[in-house]
């Protein structure tokens, strides 16, 4: 620890820089893969499509705006090092406009206000430390009025 | 489906699971060696017997490389036996005794062991738990693991049929009460909660309706074939296991469309539980209607609740219900988890989940189950899972 970095780092709990990088496309914009043979849309990105079969899959950048099926506000007392200091976190499965699903936190609203069926949209926000200390980013999800 | 017969049926010889409330102190290699010679004694049969096995454990705790040979020299075997490690986070337990019946059931050998452990010897519990998240790309960056999942799960659960807090309180209590004749289990001695604690909406509440550590555990399993276990003069107790998979990554527990048995199920369902059981089921030639009890894998109350579902035990949506109505208890249709649970037996991921509960139906089948004994089981169900269950092993036991 130093006044760099105030946060102990254990070992086990953090990611390596070289496999965030390899997925930034994403973490920051949420691209899976679209099968070029039967048009199946997939999240996380796939080398091959499991109905098909067919390899020939391009990058797909998923619907940035969805709605809340389920969620849970997790502050029963098992907080994942990283985000100690964030109390009551949103966690929800999205179902994107294209009929994707991803598992997220919601921000910028209390739990009290979050509802299932809540429309949101794709933002990108911090994440946790990767092994060499910096702060990875990624999707998260704020409520989209319109 | 393939159910293929194999040309074999397997007996257990013999099993051991480690005492709780194993110190700071012990080391893997400690626990392995006292669940090991327990089993072995258990089966009266010699380390010179032993011709293969298979031992699970958790990457994230211990850092050897290649377990195989480390297990085969701590428990002193022949260097020329086959020691198959695997590491599939709560069920690898249960992958382990997968790989030893399928090596006896196929003819390969007659007598091998099943071995598995949890001890953390660089981290605490928690912190080694909390890494086995299910895509670690996404989900485990945010922070998510197996523990969010299933509080998600559950709440999606209770939402989705309509169920308050009261049938998770219930099976907790159950598990307590199960616990308190189970002189094995973490919570034996420990005081028991009322209902007003495990119906409590609060974090105090979630706590006490999820599961408790057992801290470091191993166990050991022996199976052998049919003929040898007719030479040791064993009264059988025959099994059958299985196991299979969902897709990992959490959104796609919700229709999966990569699968065609995949497409209708969302999280509050296990797609890989119910292709397991079906599977196993017919390979052991039974249907749930023969099923006397069950031992699942409950990390929360509604999580044991789903599973009775995914066993095709109860109807989807009506476990709750089952389980208010007292079908889990000890004069019940299903009576569940009698060891106590992952609530009250204890947790211990790769160290027993799996094989604490198959434990427990061969001391209940053998009419050894002391106070808590349910009378004429004959056929017994086990199950366990890996990560969220991405991964779910199911087993039959049959007197
Ligand atoms: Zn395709």
């Amino acid at each position: 620890m130093s006044d760099d970095m105030p946060i102990p780092i254990p070992r086990v709990e953090v990611h390596s820089t070289v496999r965030s990088s390899r997925e930034r496309a994403g973490r920051y914009r949420l691209e899976g893969s679209r099968c070029s043979r039967c048009g199946a849309l997939w999240f996380p990105r796939r080398f091959v499509c499991p109905r098909c079969y067919s390899r020939n899959l391009e990058p797909y950048q998923c619907a940035h705006t969805g709605s809340i099926v389920t969620f849970w506000v997790d502050n029963v007392g098992f907080p994942a090092v990283g985000y100690e200091d964030i109390d009551d976190r949103i966690i929800a499965i999205i179902r994107l406009d294209d009929g994707i699903h991803v598992i997220s936190e919601v921000v910028d609203i209390s739990p009290g206000e979050v509802h299932n069926g809540q429309r949101v949209r794709m933002v990108v926000r911090r994440h946790k430390r990767e092994d060499t200390g910096n702060w990875c980013y990624g999707f998260k999800f704020t409520p989209h009025s319109h | 489906m393939s159910t293929k017969a194999l040309g074999r049926r397997v007996v257990v010889a013999g099993w051991a699971i480690t005492p709780r409330g194993q110190g700071f102190e012990v080391t893997w290699r400690e626990l392995l060696v006292q669940a090991f010679y327990n089993a072995l004694a258990e089966a009266d049969l010699s380390p010179l017997d032993i011709e293969a096995g298979s031992v699970a454990y958790n990457e994230r705790t211990v850092s050897e490389a290649a377990l195989g040979t480390h297990t085969v020299d701590v428990l002193g075997l022949r260097m020329n036996i086959p020691m198959v490690p695997v590491s599939h986070a709560c069920a690898g337990g249960g992958l382990a005794l997968y790989n030893v019946w399928n090596f006896i059931a196929s003819g390969a050998c007659d007598v091998a062991v099943a071995l598995s452990f949890q001890c953390s010897d660089a981290y605490d519990n928690f912190e080694c738990m909390n890494p086995i998240g299910n895509y670690s790309d996404y989900d485990f960056l945010l922070g998510y693991t197996h523990m969010q999942y299933g509080f998600l799960r559950d709440k999606f659960y209770m939402e989705k049929y309509g169920y308050d807090l009261r049938p998770s309180a219930q099976w907790a209590y159950q598990c307590h009460e199960y616990a308190r004749r189970n002189p094995d289990a973490a919570l034996y001695d420990k005081p028991m909660p009322s209902m007003d604690e495990l119906l409590d909406p609060g974090s105090e509440g979630v706590r006490a309706r999820s599961a408790t550590s057992r801290g470091p555990t191993a166990t050991a399993t022996i199976l052998v074939s049919e003929d040898k276990a007719e030479s040791m003069g064993i009264d059988p107790i025959y099994t059958w296991v299985s196991f299979a998979f969902r897709p990992p990554y959490i959104g796609n527990h919700f229709y999966y469309q990569g699968d065609p048995g995949h497409e209708a199920y969302d999280i509050a369902e296990q797609p890989a539980m119910m292709a397991a059981a079906r599977k196993v089921y017919a390979l052991a030639g039974i249907t749930p209607a023969d099923v006397d009890i069950v031992q699942v894998h409950d990390l929360t109350g509604f999580e044991g609740i789903m599973s009775l579902e995914g066993l095709g035990l109860v109807p989807i949506g009506k476990g709750g219900r089952f389980v208010l109505d007292g079908g889990t208890s000890p004069g019940g249709r299903y009576p569940a988890c009698t060891h106590g649970g992952g609530i009250a037996f204890g947790h211990t991921s790769v160290g027993s989940d799996f094989q604490a509960g198959f434990i427990e139906s061969c001391l209940q089948l053998s009419g050894r189950a002391g106070q808590r004994q349910i009378e004429g089981a004959r056929v017994a169900v086990v199950q366990a899972y890996g990560t969220h269950h991405s991964l779910d092993v199911v087993s039959v036991l049959r007197r």
